[in-house]
């Protein structure tokens, strides 16, 4: 076979499947196809990288947080001084009191 | 009914009102009128079945309209090819072209209404190129059908330019064989 029948090709096919078109009817079964078909929801790169990028940057800020001593250390401690005194009194044993009407049985105020 | 950007009156730009413009500007309609004949023959090339290679023109289409690429000005063809050559691969290694088909396909001819007669070459060629395996019968129908090189059709097909080389050249063998009658 020389070549020249293969370079061809173009010409051969166009006549022998002249018949052969996309005509409206395939393009009617197209549009309606796609009509039909449900979009699915696409993320573009853009989108990706910028979701990563905010989640990159949320991890570090916690890191950072939890690295900052001040945040996690201790409560500070209340000093107690009574009134007129001027000596430091602890809360450590300091036993907590419920408020209690003076001069009334304990059943009438309710308490057990 | 079809949505409004969908719509096919006229030559109207048929993306959705408002939508930009892809850097490509091409409509469906045109893309359509433009290569749609060439993707469907290329397809009946390659499955050797009318109804297959309208269904794969379909799935073609559809995605185009569905996806909204970006094509990248004058590759618009190669796009499309490249998604129908898929289609068609995946069709042909599917278990209903084994089943169907068993082996190639009737390459039916589609001669217009007023043609009067083709030269026995011409048909021997045609049937010669349906009859090669897929992967030749491919880089032949990019190439001498539709005219790209061997770096485009390397790039469309994600594979060496010396493997294109090579299949180009194999299936040329072939296709002398077959048609000496070998």
């Amino acid at each position: 076979m020389n070549m020249d029948q293969l370079n061809r090709l173009p010409e051969v096919t166009d006549e022998l499947l002249s018949g052969l078109k996309a005509d409206e009817s395939l393009k009617h079964r197209i549009l309606v196809s796609a009509a039909e078909t449900p979009v699915k929801k696409r993320f573009s790169a853009k989108t990706v990288i910028a979701l990563c990028s905010l989640s990159l940057l949320l991890v570090l800020l916690c890191v950072l947080v939890s690295k900052i001593p001040s945040w996690t250390g201790s409560s500070p401690e209340i000093q107690n001084i009574p009134a007129g005194g001027t000596k430091v009194v602890s809360t450590e044993n300091m036993q907590e009191v419920a408020d209690q009407a003076s001069g009334l049985p304990a059943e009438e105020n309710g308490a057990d | 009914m079809l949505p409004s950007f969908l719509s096919v009156a006229g030559n109207a730009d048929t993306r959705p009102a408002g939508s930009p413009l892809p850097s490509d500007g091409w409509t469906f309609e045109e893309l359509y009128e433009k290569y749609a004949t060439d993707v469907l023959r290329v397809a009946y090339y390659y499955l050797g079945d009318r109804q297959r290679a309208e269904d794969v023109t379909q799935d073609v289409f559809v995605k185009y309209l569905l996806t909204r690429p970006e094509l990248i000005p004058g590759r618009e063809k190669a796009w499309l090819l490249k998604v129908a050559l898929n289609r068609c691969r995946d069709l042909w290694r599917s278990s209903w072209m084994k089943k169907v088909i068993l082996g190639h396909p009737a390459f039916e001819l589609f001669p217009a209404d007023d043609e009067i007669g083709r030269s026995a070459d011409s048909i021997a060629l045609a049937e010669a190129v349906n009859r090669l395996p897929a992967d030749f019968k491919e880089v032949v129908l990019l190439h001498y059908y539709q005219g790209y090189g061997v770096s485009e059709i390397a790039e469309m097909m994600d594979v060496a330019e010396g493997t294109v080389s090579s299949r180009l050249s194999r299936a040329r063998g072939r296709i002398a064989k077959e048609m000496k009658g070998e």
